[in-house]
């Protein structure tokens, strides 16, 4: 399994996370616009993250483990990972990490996990554990069953269809 | 070396031993901490002047070398190394008469070497020195007094040769270490008869380049793709070269390859089903001595000299039957020290003199398990619906009556692995707990060629399962199967296949149990971000064909997709951290499972990756089957005493601490089954 391996960086830098969406602020989806949702499958607990989107970067907090909030439709990029106000890993491939956000949709990005690997080095990857995000879902969103929910990733994954269809 | 069985002439002593060890065989449930313990005696060298054996040992949770006098029987403790899960000793050699270099890794993991020299008059240990060298022992050449190390070079995944003195390791004077072709790196090296490189080969991503040395230059000999083979032998002349290859061959077969033009030449031996997997040659005269290769899961040796006369000990009832493994012999005295093991035997170590034909027993590898009965193993073949020779074995309970449950278990990989049936502890798990085991080497599986290996690629759930379900189908012709308690249970590939073969037949299997499984095939293309690059996707599509070419199939043969109408029970377990068959996949299919109502049982060991590294973790999942199974194909009465004692020791593991149970079925479970069996 190939990791992407970034060393882990210590700097005294304060974060400015400003995006927690509270959840009842989710329905209705604005027009034009797709809830985003991300976890988190880690070791280290992860604070927030940084995304880019047509230039700009947005600090997005996690709650519970998750991201759900609004966004504009679009390509994004995950550019840093924010453990704390000291630690982070800043991410350089935007092809690799980064999703599409589409408008009047439930637009799930993966869970992002982060490993220990060799000297001193972590391996961070975006997974996809789809069946863990409607578990979830169901137990903390239910009343999000309604939107369609899709694969921001640029794979398909037919999970979701068949979902939808047992619904 | 000839191993040929006949009659003959056996040692008396040795004899009664046996006929002693059958009767006493216990008809017991075999404790699982005996099954899969470390051995007692792992393997024996004799001395350089063959008047001394060391032998390799565990007891009282110490790795220890023990030295006995040739043909003697009691031994002398020389080396001792407290016993945790990182300690081992990794190899021993004979440096000469009297002195031992080890290999071993401490309690932390480090690595190191010691020698050992022991006083010939008393046999007690004389002297130890711990010598300031890492590496693995890749020869002693006791002639020339020399050994050779393959070290590793700092900061990078290569290794290069270092050459000590024998007389200067004994006196711990490991500064004179001489680096054999400095410059030289590899990942792997080849020494000729006079224990000095010739060959080398380098790996990359995606293929294994192979150098040879001619006039002190390393030139490049030939390339090839993973998968396909390339191992040399012998040079036989300066410019030819004896190979094990499939490069331009159906099965592994032995070749000559020519070293000036690096093509391949005349096919000296190719067998009409199986994959070569060993040659010799004879060092004088470079003659074809015999070739090695797996028939009906037995390593088998095929001899092109008649030499019997030389081996006569092996006619005897105690190696009739059994396969006998050469593991040190002294040319000078004669002696061997012989391995025999066998499916129903977990090894016995003898020594041999093929002079005098005396044989003496020197002891079991498991002494534990040698008074509990296990069950033989048989192999049958059948031709699938391709028309090829498609091998199965058969493994029985150990107290077999009129008819009895059969487990299903597929193999993982799928493509490039096989079973065999030499000693299988975890079969004879199940077979001492009344299960019959059946195991398929289907379409895919290695030491059959090429065609038929390839044949597997692509075939999730398509041929691969037809050859199983046909296996299953000649078992039930053949044996006394009841043909209503038949459950399926496998890990990885073997996983999916549990339950993509329980969703074709339905009506075939009362219960499925993976481990670590795959069950959606397009999750194996997209689960994570990383396997969107091009070279990642490449290597899965290798074993599953294109998946764009293939959506309805990939559809068809997931189980995820299946799960609606599936009421057949199951038990799902996998490790967390698996970063071959993600924890999606496991935690996907229970989801749905549990979503449709499906009797399902999950089980997340929260430490684990694709298998299992935690020795208890493994014990405690063969616990956890070995109760699920017992409870669908036996009903929860007359549980033996020995499985209500493992199925305690189960319920305590299963905590938080190292779990997850999705369903918290599984302790409610195995709590419901002690407490009926307390009441009995």
């Amino acid at each position: 399994m190939v990791k992407y391996l970034i060393l882990f960086v210590l700097l005294n830098l304060a974060l400015c996370a400003n995006g927690k969406t509270k959840s009842s602020d989710l329905l209705p989806i604005p027009s034009n616009k797709g809830i985003f949702a991300i976890g988190e499958a880690s070791h280290l607990k992860i604070v927030s993250v940084e995304i880019k989107h047509a230039g700009d970067i947005d600090t997005l907090e996690l709650d519970d483990g998750y991201i759900y909030t609004i966004l504009k439709p679009g390509e994004y990029e995950i550019v840093k990972i924010n453990l704390s106000s000291r630690a982070y890993f800043e991410l350089d491939n935007s092809a690799i990490w980064s999703f599409t956000i589409k408008p009047g949709k439930l637009n799930y990005a993966g869970h992002i996990t982060i490993q220990r690997a060799e000297l001193g080095k972590f391996a961070l990857d975006l997974r996809n554990r789809a069946s863990y995000f409607y578990e979830h879902l169901e137990s903390n969103y239910p009343y999000l069953k309604s939107v369609e929910t899709i694969y921001a990733s640029h794979f398909n994954d037919r999970f979701f269809d068949y979902m939808a269809d047992i619904k | 070396m000839k191993f040929t069985l006949a009659k003959s002439t056996a040692c008396w002593a040795l004899c009664v031993a046996l006929v002693f060890c059958c009767f006493n065989s216990q008809s017991k449930v075999i404790p699982i901490d005996k099954l899969f313990a470390t051995p007692d005696y792992d393997s024996f060298k004799i001395s350089t002047d063959g008047k001394f054996i060391a032998g390799q040992s565990f007891y009282n949770n110490n790795h220890s070398i023990e030295v006995l006098e040739t043909w003697s029987n009691s031994s002398q403790e020389i080396f001792r190394l407290r016993g945790n899960a990182l300690s081992n000793i990794m190899d021993y050699s004979w440096l000469n008469q009297n002195s031992l270099l080890i290999n071993y890794t401490n309690q932390t993991g480090s690595t190191f070497f010691d020698i050992v020299t022991i006083d010939v008059t008393t046999k007690k240990l004389k002297d130890k020195v711990q010598l300031g060298i890492s590496g693995e022992l890749l020869a002693v050449d006791v002639e020339n007094k020399f050994i050779v190390l393959k070290e590793k070079v700092f900061s990078s995944d290569k290794y290069k040769l270092v050459k000590f003195e024998i007389a200067d390791l004994i006196n711990s004077n490991t500064d004179k270490k001489e680096y054999i072709d400095n410059e030289v790196t590899a990942d792997n090296f080849w020494l000729n008869d006079d224990n000095q490189p010739y060959i080398k080969a380098d790996l990359d991503e995606n293929k294994i380049e192979f150098s040879i040395k001619t006039d002190s230059k390393w030139q490049k000999l030939i390339s090839i793709p993973y998968g396909e083979a390339f191992i040399p032998i012998t040079k036989l002349d300066d410019r030819t070269l004896a190979v094990l290859s499939n490069v331009e061959t159906d099965k592994v077969a032995l070749a000559h390859f020519d070293l000036d033009t690096k093509n391949f030449g005349e096919v000296l031996f190719e067998h009409e089903f199986y994959d070569l997997y060993y040659a010799s040659f004879s060092n004088t005269d470079k003659d074809l001595v015999s070739v090695s290769y797996e028939e009906g899961g037995i390593p088998r040796t095929q001899y092109f000299e008649d030499d019997s006369d030389q081996y006569k000990f092996l006619d005897t009832s105690i190696f009739k039957d059994k396969i006998s493994l050469l593991i040190d012999e002294n040319l000078d005295s004669k002696d061997l020290i012989i391995k025999t093991i066998d499916s129903d035997d977990s090894g016995f170590f003898y020594l041999a003199n093929t002079k005098t034909n005396k044989v003496m027993g020197l002891t079991p590898a498991f002494i534990a398990l040698e008074k509990y009965q296990m069950s033989k193993t048989q192999s049958f073949s059948f031709k699938n619906n391709d028309q090829q020779l498609v091998e199965a074995f058969f493994t029985p309970p150990v107290h077999s009556k009129k008819s009895y449950p059969l487990i299903v278990m597929p193999h993982g990989g799928p493509i490039g692995v096989r079973d065999s049936t030499t000693y299988d502890p975890e079969v004879q798990f199940y077979a001492s707990r009344g299960y019959a085991v059946l195991k398929v080497n289907f379409s895919g599986s290695s030491g059959y060629g090429k065609t038929f290996r390839n044949a597997g690629v692509a075939q999730f759930g398509r041929k691969i399962e037809t050859d199983i379900d046909l296996a299953l189908k000649k078992a039930l012709e053949i044996y006394s199967i009841d043909e209503s308690k038949i459950c399926i249970v496998g890990s990885s590939y073997g996983g999916y296949s549990a339950f993509i073969s329980a969703m074709q037949s339905p009506d075939t299997y009362a219960c499925v149990v993976s481990s670590f499984g795959v069950f959606d095939i397009e999750l194996i293309f997209n689960q994570s971000n990383f396997e969107q690059r091009s070279d990642i996707q490449q290597k899965i599509s290798n074993t599953l064909g294109n998946i764009e070419s293939q959506e309805t199939e990939v559809f068809e043969n997931s189980p995820v997709f299946h799960t609606k109408n599936f009421k057949i029970p199951s038990l799902i377990m996998a490790g967390y951290l698996d970063g071959v068959a993600d924890i999606e996949h496991s935690n996907r299919m229970a989801y749905l499972l549990h979503k449709h109502n499906s009797p399902v049982e999950f089980i997340t060991y929260i430490n684990e990756e694709h298998g299992f590294d935690n020795p208890y973790a493994f014990k405690n999942h063969l616990i956890v089957i070995d109760s699920f199974l017992r409870d669908i194909l036996k009903g929860q009465s007359s549980i033996p005493k020995q499985v209500i004692e493992e199925i305690e020791r189960a319920k305590l593991f299963l905590y938080p601490r190292n779990v997850v149970q999705k369903f918290d079925i599984t302790l409610d479970r195995l709590e419901e089954m002690t407490k009926q069996q307390a009441s009995f």
